[in-house]
């Protein structure tokens, strides 16, 4: 019954994230969507973990998960910054140079 | 692993000593990003020669190890407690990972523009070698949190060499790049959460895992896989999961498109033919799916790239249907590994001799946009006629190896079609064979425009003996192109040599 629980928060949480993803329009909301999306699939991994024979598993992937979507954070806000340099903006509409 | 005793922990520790030896390119390549940051931080200018050397070092030691180091990776090795598993195709790969990858490092040190840009300090190179491990742990990993760490290795990597050069263009595609791949790499993440909890294993080439498929409901698995799928698709660059492709490709130093093109594609492809028996097992159904993907894939690489005014768009669209026509190759069963791994190496010669060919024309006559081509034929007719080769061979005519690389799939896939009777392999011959003459018409178009276009653009002697020296390595690249298509066999034979068998 927990575990039905977690597995429904987190699918809502996926969900919440994906349409923030792809909605909004400030390259920052977006990146919070896809942190939304990281962690609905860090409490999955640590929901099933507890049933694992060989333990822990889930939860020494999450750690994984937790620092790697950090490192990606650094280089998306360096990026965010960068864009910000040029195009006072952070706007993903009204960044649009490249032809589509 | 629950560790129980001391004693279990020695011999853990052992066996990962014992690992280490089959490691050691891995262990080069980071010990070469150590160099690269400590020689920028202790030195103050005049840094590009030691950094250049460094990187090209690295690169040249991991070529020599993998191939004296052959015989020990004869036999498929588990390392790491199954986490890592080498076996000859993966070092086959790591060759043309690594061959690649120097390469590519040749290429930027023949432009003064990319010169400066990758060995003025250590970023460039950094993120280069960062990439290439990436793709070495990526055909390695047989542990789903290995292919997560991999594939986030190859991303970031990927989107610092988009992001580092600068320019306004260049931010916005290397902003867009991470989003969008920062979204499918969290779906693919949830995918394999599902995936953890419905088989209560990470280790997918386990029984343990296979059984659990077995036992999981098909609908929920088959959700899963399809969106672990996404992540593996956006690497590969392949349909429906191209839309990065093109902008970043139009932005990015050339250099560093070519090892796009060819280094992470390879290994997202072999990554999908490793977990592509999981899908045999989940849903039967594997051939459909990679025909639909296949089938998009040509029909809109080759369209797309129809329509493009611009050299490095087009060879973009040009690498999407390309990776359309890899995809399926995964279809012949039995046959799969040799025609795979054939393609494999044709592709990345001739994408990166394709890439080289473009450089010259964009860095010495500053060429980028087909009405800049027009009439460069006539001043400079050798170069002309290497890159009138490496299109033939991208479209797969003769006498190039794009030929045989084309002709093996295709003849694969209907030998294919006609054992096993599945009426959508012949759907995918037909639709590589119509796509085949639909890529005539604009891998032409830049060959006709340099031969039958007139031209007002000055040409001066300091032009023309620079390009000169270019067209020499330029050559050194296309000619095994027309090797391999004389003495095809001979490559098949070297492949058959490697044990290919699991």
């Amino acid at each position: 019954m927990q575990l039905d629980a977690l597995l429904i928060l987190a699918v809502v949480m996926f969900c919440a994230g994906l349409m923030v993803a792809i909605t909004r329009k400030n390259a920052i909301m977006v990146l919070i969507g896809i942190e939304l999306m990281l962690n609905a699939a860090n409490l999955n991994l640590v929901a099933f973990s507890r049933f694992d024979p060989q333990a822990l598993q889930g939860q020494i992937f999450t750690l994984f998960v937790i620092t790697v979507a950090v490192a990606e954070a650094v280089v998306a806000l360096a990026l965010a910054f960068k864009v910000y340099h040029y195009f006072q903006t952070v706007d993903l509409d009204k960044i649009s140079t490249l032809k589509k | 692993m629950r560790l129980q005793s001391g004693k279990q922990l020695m011999e853990t520790l052992n066996g990962i000593q014992e690992n280490l030896v089959y490691l050691l390119p891995e262990m080069v390549l980071v010990l070469g990003i150590i160099f690269l940051i400590a020689f920028d931080l202790v030195f103050d200018r005049k840094k590009s020669v030691g950094l250049a050397a460094i990187a090209f070092f690295t690169l040249v030691f991991v070529v020599f190890w993998l191939v004296f180091s052959f015989p020990i990776q004869q036999q498929p090795v588990q390392l790491m407690n199954g986490l890592l598993q080498t076996s000859p195709q993966t070092a086959v790969l790591k060759l043309i990972f690594t061959v690649s990858g120097v390469v590519i490092l040749f290429m930027a040190s023949r432009s003064e523009v990319f010169k400066k840009l990758f060995f003025q300090s250590s970023e460039v190179p950094i993120a280069v070698l960062g990439l290439l491990l990436g793709v070495f742990l990526m055909t390695m990993s047989i542990h789903w949190l290995m292919v997560y760490i991999a594939i986030e290795l190859v991303s970031i990597s990927s989107y610092l060499l988009v992001g580092l050069s600068p320019g306004k263009k260049n931010a916005e595609a290397g902003m867009k790049y991470l989003l969008y791949g920062g979204a499918a790499s969290a779906v693919m993440l949830f995918g394999m959460s599902w995936l953890y909890g419905l088989t209560g294993t990470l280790h997918f080439y386990s029984d343990t895992f296979l059984a659990g498929i077995q036992a999981a409901d098909p609908l929920v698995m088959a959700t899963a896989f399809i969106l672990l799928l996404f992540g593996v698709l956006f690497k590969l660059g392949a349909f429906p999961m191209h839309t990065w492709a093109p902008d970043v490709y139009e932005v990015a130093p050339i250099p560093i498109v070519a090892l796009f093109a060819v280094v992470p594609k390879v290994a997202a492809l072999f990554l999908l033919w490793q977990i592509s028996d999981i899908d045999r097992a989940i849903t039967g159904a594997w051939e459909q799916w990679v025909s639909v993907l296949a089938i998009g894939g040509m029909i809109l690489g080759n369209f797309g790239a129809i329509w493009q005014r611009n050299a490095k768009r087009m060879l973009a669209y040009s690498s999407i249907a390309h990776a359309a026509f890899l995809l399926s190759a995964l279809l012949l069963g039995e046959l799969a590994y040799q025609v795979l791994f054939f393609y494999v190496m044709v592709y990345a010669l001739m994408t990166l001799a394709a890439f080289f060919l473009i450089q010259i024309f964009e860095q010495r006559l500053n060429a980028l946009r087909f009405e800049s081509f027009h009439g460069l034929g006539k001043p400079f007719p050798y170069l002309s006629i290497l890159l009138l080769v490496v299109m033939l061979a991208l479209i797969g005519l003769p006498p190039t190896a794009g030929f045989n690389a084309k002709f093996y799939l295709f003849a694969g896939l209907w030998n294919t079609y006609e054992s096993s009777g599945q009426e959508v392999v012949l759907w995918v011959l037909i639709s590589g064979v119509a796509n085949t003459v639909v890529a005539l018409f604009y891998y032409l178009k830049l060959p006709y425009l340099l031969f039958f276009k007139t031209t007002s653009v000055e040409v001066n002697k300091v032009m023309v003996n620079k390009v000169k020296r270019d067209c020499l390595f330029g050559t050194l690249i296309v000619i095994p192109l027309l090797l391999i298509f004389f003495r095809s066999d001979a490559l098949v034979d070297l492949l058959n040599n490697v044990n290919f068998t699991f």
